[in-house]
């Protein structure tokens, strides 16, 4: 029969825990959100891989290879979710992203007109560019996560910023103040 | 290095320029501009894939969510308690009751999950033999009440785990660099014994047993046969 876990093991490892993970969670949950495009099944995503961090703690020795694993392991729960419920890749509503603070600026205009074109983009240019952006992955790291060479990850990349940045550039010019 | 490759590569990957780009960029007035000009960009579009993370998210949830699944079983298995006590008073027969739960179309793919995920089946067998050392098959099982036998080889690494609430003997043979992996489930039960066919690069077996359940799962079926076999043979539960 196992031991029962006492108050204080348990606090220390949840501060170990949070120490590991604490910092990755909110890059990781804008990863998963990009990946998906649904709120809801991005939290669902970051949720079922911390969970398994936790259970395998312990066997999470060395600190950088853990930004690795977190990655890997949303991507696979990220393929079973729709191998296991077989979602189909619909055009999906956007989901409202903003932090509802009700800013009628250009930057969140901007912002809004960004997310649309981000959210166009193909899953093969999407994830690339949210692997580099968000997460700073080198283009090996990226050709690594996602088995592919590195040209191909270097073509994806550039279509996507081509495609995006030239989209900016049609955004109109204007600042603040003038 | 000409501007066409220099912007070329600017758009590709801004973060890591290579020194031929950074003596390009220097020397060029018009790709100095031109960088300017996309990292500005570049910072907008950061700042759109940087969206507002939901406030409750956090290692925090991840914990009570994890508890609240074990507190979960335990109200269940007191509802059930009660259930058999009233049962037996009233002399009511009650069948198919037993004190395992059979396992569902969801928990086979958490075998599958649980092998994706564990940092063990990222690592080389030179890696384990030296990580791993300390808990042996026989180890891990005798805490678990179970007893294995003497006569599985090969076996590279060996830990309990928890699967979902459910506890495992979970450990890995090697031979000519094939894999199988094998939960030993102590009092879980299962109907009939069920095959799983390439599932993520995986067959599996799932084999009822009195007093347990043995899941094995190979990329090759003869090694995975052979294995479930010699469990199936040897494995004996303290609670048969």
């Amino acid at each position: 029969m196992s031991k029962p876990v006492g108050a204080t093991e348990m606090s220390s490892k949840q501060h170990r825990f949070d120490a590991m993970v604490g910092a990755l969670t909110d890059d990781l949950f804008r990863y998963a959100y990009w990946l998906c495009r649904d709120k809801h099944l991005a939290e669902d995503l970051v949720q079922e891989t911390l969970l398994r961090a936790w259970r395998f703690m312990d066997n999470l020795r060395d600190v950088k290879a853990v930004k690795s694993w977190l990655i890997t392991t949303l991507r696979r729960e990220h393929a079973r979710l729709y191998e296991r419920k077989r979602l189909q890749r619909v055009e999906m509503e956007m989901n409202d992203i903003s932090d509802g603070a009700g800013d009628t600026s250009w930057a969140a205009a901007e912002i809004s007109e960004l997310h649309s074109r981000i959210h166009a983009l193909t899953d093969d240019y999407r994830e690339p560019l949210a692997l580099q952006v968000i997460l700073g992955y080198s283009v090996a790291e990226i050709a690594e996560t996602m088995d592919l060479s590195k040209s191909a990850v270097m073509t994806r990349l550039f279509r996507a910023r081509k495609q995006l940045l030239d989209a900016v550039e049609d955004l109109p010019e204007q600042r603040a103040g003038g | 290095m000409n501007c066409l490759d220099f912007r070329r590569a600017y758009l590709t990957d801004p973060y890591n320029l290579e020194a031929e780009q950074v003596t390009h960029v220097r020397e060029c007035d018009a790709c100095a501009r031109y960088a300017n000009k996309q990292t500005a960009a570049d910072r907008r579009l950061e700042a759109a894939l940087r969206i507002p993370v939901p406030k409750e998210l956090g290692p925090n949830i991840i914990f009570e969510r994890s508890m609240r699944g074990r507190r979960s079983l335990r109200v269940f298995a007191m509802a059930a308690g009660v259930m058999l006590t009233v049962a037996a008073t009233f002399g009511i027969a009650l069948y198919g009751v037993g004190s395992g739960q059979d396992f569902g179309e969801e928990f086979k793919g958490e075998f599958i999950a649980h092998m994706a995920h564990d940092p063990i089946h990222m690592q080389s067998a030179s890696q384990l033999t030296g990580q791993q050392a300390g808990a042996s098959l026989q180890q891990v099982a005798l805490e678990m009440g179970i007893d294995v036998g003497a006569n599985i080889d090969n076996v590279i690494a060996a830990k309990r785990c928890d699967l979902d609430g459910h506890q495992a003997a979970h450990f890995v043979v090697e031979e000519e660099g094939v894999r199988a992996t094998a939960f030993l489930l102590p009092n879980e039960s299962l109907e009939q014994s069920e095959w799983m066919d390439n599932e993520s690069g995986q067959h599996g077996m799932l084999i009822p047993t009195k007093g347990g359940v043995i899941a094995v799962f190979c990329p090759e079926r003869q090694m995975l046969v052979r294995v479930g076999e010699q469990l199936q043979n040897s494995v004996k539960w303290s609670s048969s």
